[in-house]
């Protein structure tokens, strides 16, 4: 093996690539990240851009490129319209539906943490066995206890801000507390406990907590403390929020630096002819010339969307009937059961007391009552966030209030002023994100018919969030019932006016009807489930270590190989994962 | 005989500000190469609702589903002169003339004063600066640009007050510069003029009022002195996220 160009290469330089490169690199073996973005640019042009952008989308700040295209979130019934992408290559996707698929990542050094809210929750011990426990998917091949010391390691490694005993109060235990003192609740959370706690619904007891994130409360690994921007997603201003660039900045300063080469957009892993182990990688460069790099070990670290496009581009063997079987795919589930959280989002004002939103990080709490609990065996669970940033996220606002009070309400003056004051400092919202179910009936392709200006397909998703055709397919979609009728009990017990609204315009993504009632769900950009974890090959694309059955020189990483999404935030169990998998490839190489 | 529209002379003022904002996504109401490119489409979509189908409007646009409900389905002899218009060959006509911004600074701050709400408006960081390239954004826009000059001269020969009725709508008197009010006024609020969901330009996003009549700051954009300061509630200007009306320069 001593002809190979690196001894590891890594597919993306998103959060695992940036962790596993890290520690790699540490223990000084050799590390190429191909990431088929560009560089991250001064974050101040960033800034620049999400200042002049029209609407703050979490891409807003982040050019569109045709060189390595990412999608947006579908805003208009062009969701389902292959060719819009021919005039906005934020129209990456190519989605046959039947649902919307409403979340995006970002294709940059960097990855999605640019533009990730920085949330950093640990699942519950429950949420690895949910067959065992409540006869719902499967099982994973770990237990809380296995990852523990991992999630521990992530949380010190980019800085988490926490109240351990948040988590340990329902049974998520903490061998370490958090390394920094926990994010503030802001002035709205503070009321808005102060109405709930202790209060009851359906059977469950609520108590408003505050989030762990990655986000600085101290200086911490040379970073600054939050300054509440209230800009997280789409960039936080100051590097306050952590991202994965901390850790490529780590990495290619370790004593045997990783290189990072940018635009260079992977659409293969060769194999040689009876051969199992992954013999390379290739590349196009943004200049259009392609390339192969070799190395002894590879880790797919691209996200979950992109890795099982590419995994499914990569011929491996045929098998005895002649068909064609591509890499890690003997348990053919590459690309299936695509997830997401997908999330009610609801609002309203405050009848009395003043919220006063747009100041802090986006969300400083949440409710994890709804995240656990024997109701599982019916139905999903989801997590409670609380917004801190008024009706923005699902109107618009305050650029629509301001419009409709004066091109509309004609209004002017001390009364403008007074009635934005009135409306805004009463703004309230909450997003009840939803455990996702496992479909195989949901799932991601390379589009045969669409590509990109390099030739290679664009991902084509299948994406549904009920499939009445298997047991339990609407396992989310009754949760989401669940939800929708919660949250008015909520609304009502704090002192909220609803003022939740649906677009029940055919098209409108996200838009669904369970047993004759209309919802519309939004993306919570947690995409999950693509080339699932598992104890047995015949049942799950990776081991517990994120090894590949098929391949033993082959890892794939990131939320992908989550067999089920539960309701934390994938970024800190990916992290978790991640480290874990830089060990197990570290040892690896050094008994080789 | 009624006089063939051009695209500048009677076509361009039928589609609203507000009109234009919303559908910004789709075409730019105010820009003639555009309204021509889909002119047809446009005509179609603003046939009078058929009874059991969608009601009329701007909904029934290919792809789009956002409608500026506010100023409702045009009458029909709006709809008519637009189908005037592409029957003559869509013409373009004259565009209006641009002013050149001269004095017109402090008598803009002043209006501004009044109807932003905001009466320490002149105490604003760079408010001259400001206000000049918001004159100049006006200027640039149609309808609101040929009314600027007017409206100021006009505006300075009445007491401040007397622009605006007691509940904050225009004064009788100043109702035909209703355009030009709300040009000015959403300027200072979002930043925006001719492109309310638009650019704002260089670092006019982090001064918009709309922020700070919410006791708030931009999201992007906090400066507050006071560690974590938004777990406190808002005392006047203290804790808002910004130090009270100093905003800094690029």
């Amino acid at each position: 093996m001593s002809n190979v160009d690196y001894d590891v290469v890594i597919v993306g330089a998103g959060i695992s690539g940036a962790l596993i490169a890290n520690d790699l690199a540490s223990r000084g073996v050799s590390v190429l990240i191909l990431e088929a973005g560009e560089t991250t640019a001064v974050r101040q042009t960033f800034i620049d851009d999400f200042y002049a952008a029209s609407i703050k989308t979490p891409g807003a700040p982040y050019d569109p490129t045709r060189d390595a295209p990412r999608p947006d979130v579908p805003l208009n019934a062009k969701w389902k319209d292959p060719k819009a992408f021919d005039k906005d290559p934020r129209y990456y996707f190519v989605q046959t539906g039947p649902d919307a698929f409403g979340s995006t990542y970002e294709r940059l050094t960097g990855g999605t943490t640019q533009h990730w809210l920085g949330t950093s929750l640990r699942l519950f011990p429950e949420d690895f066995k949910t067959k065992t426990k409540f006869g719902f998917a499967d099982d994973w091949p770990i237990d809380y206890a296995d990852l523990e010391p991992w999630y521990t390691k992530a949380e010190y490694e980019i800085g988490v801000a926490g109240d351990a005993a948040v988590d340990e109060a329902v049974g998520i235990n903490h061998t370490k507390p958090y390394p920094m003192k926990p994010i503030p609740a802001s002035w709205s959370d503070q009321v808005i406990k102060q109405k709930l706690d202790g209060k009851v619904f359906d059977g469950k007891t609520v108590s408003v907590d505050l989030t762990p994130q990655a986000r600085n409360t101290e200086f911490y690994d040379k970073r600054p403390i939050c300054m509440g921007n209230t800009s997280c997603v789409p960039v936080c201003p100051i590097q306050a929020k952590y991202d994965a660039t901390v850790h490529l900045k780590k990495a290619v300063n370790q004593s045997t630096p990783a290189t990072i080469q940018t635009k260079s957009v992977v659409h293969r892993i060769e194999f040689d002819a009876g051969s199992n182990d992954v013999a390379g990688i290739t590349y196009k460069s943004w200049d259009g010339t392609e390339h192969t790099v070799t190395a002894t070990r590879y880790v797919m670290a691209a996200h979950a969307i992109e890795t099982a496009k590419i995994l499914l581009m990569s011929p491996w063997k045929t098998d005895s009937s002649g068909k064609e079987i591509y890499a890690a795919n003997s348990s053919n589930l590459v690309g299936k059961r695509l997830m997401d959280h997908i999330c009610l989002v609801a609002w309203g004002l405050s009848k009395e007391d003043p919220l006063h939103p747009y100041r802090g990080p986006l969300s400083t709490s949440g409710i994890g009552a709804f995240r656990h609990g024997d109701f599982r065996s019916d139905s999903a669970a989801f997590r409670i966030e609380l917004g801190n940033e008024g009706w923005h996220w699902p109107t618009g606002a305050p650029d629509t209030m301001v419009d409709t009070k004066v091109n509309i309400d004609g209004v002017f003056g001390n009364a403008l002023k007074t009635q934005l004051y009135d409306s805004g400092i009463h703004q309230f919202r909450i997003a009840l994100e939803l455990e996702a179910t496992p479909l195989n009936s949901s799932y991601t392709v390379p589009s045969t018919k669409y590509k990109d200006k390099f030739g290679i397909p664009r991902p084509e998703l299948h994406y549904r969030i009920n499939d009445p055709d298997v047991p339990n397919g609407d396992y989310t979609v009754k949760g989401y019932k669940n939800a929708a009728e919660l949250y008015p009990q909520l609304f009502e017990e704090a002192g909220i006016k609803n003022f939740t609204q649906i677009d029940t315009t055919p098209g409108t993504p996200g838009l669904f009807a369970y047993e004759g009632v209309n919802y519309q769900f939004r993306g919570t950009g947690h995409v999950i489930g693509t080339y699932t974890m598992g104890s047995s090959p015949d049942t799950s694309v990776v081991d517990k270590y994120q090894r590949s059955w098929d391949h033993s020189n082959l890892f794939l990483v990131g939320s992908g190989t989550f067999p089920t999404t539960a309701t934390a935030n994938p970024t800190l169990t990916i992290e978790a994962l991640a480290l874990w998998a830089a060990e197990t490839i570290g040892k690896d190489l050094q008994s080789a | 005989m009624s006089v063939t529209p051009t695209f500048y002379q009677g076509i361009r003022q039928l589609f609203t500000q507000h009109d234009r904002i919303m559908m910004m996504f789709y075409c730019d109401f105010w820009n003639y190469e555009q309204v021509v490119a889909r002119a047809e489409s446009i005509y179609l979509s603003l046939q009078p609702a058929q009874p059991g189908a969608n009601p009329g409007g701007w909904s029934k646009l290919p792809e789009v589903h956002v409608m500026p409900t506010g100023t409702g389905p045009w009458p029909q002899e709006q709809i008519d002169l637009f189908g005037a218009w592409i029957d003559a060959g869509c013409p373009e006509g004259t565009p209006p003339p641009v002013l050149v911004p001269g004095d017109l600074v402090p008598q803009f701050i002043e209006v501004s004063k009044i109807l932003t709400g905001f009466a320490v408006l002149d105490t604003l960081g760079d408010v001259d600066i400001l206000a000049q390239r918001y004159i100049d954004r006006i200027l640039a826009s149609e309808p609101c640009g040929g009314q600027l000059a007017a409206f100021l001269t006009e505006a300075e020969t009445e007491e401040p007050a007397a622009l605006l009725n007691a509940d904050g709508t225009i004064a009788p008197a100043f109702s035909a510069y209703s355009d030009v009010m709300k040009a000015i006024t959403l300027a200072w609020y979002t930043a925006t003029v001719d492109n309310s969901f638009g650019t704002p330009e260089d670092t006019q996003y982090i001064q918009g009022l709309e922020w700070r009549a919410m006791a708030a700051h931009p999201m992007g954009f906090a400066n507050d002195n006071v560690p974590f300061y938004w777990q406190f509630k808002p005392e006047g200007e203290m804790y808002t996220g910004l130090i009270p009306w100093v905003v800094p320069s690029k």
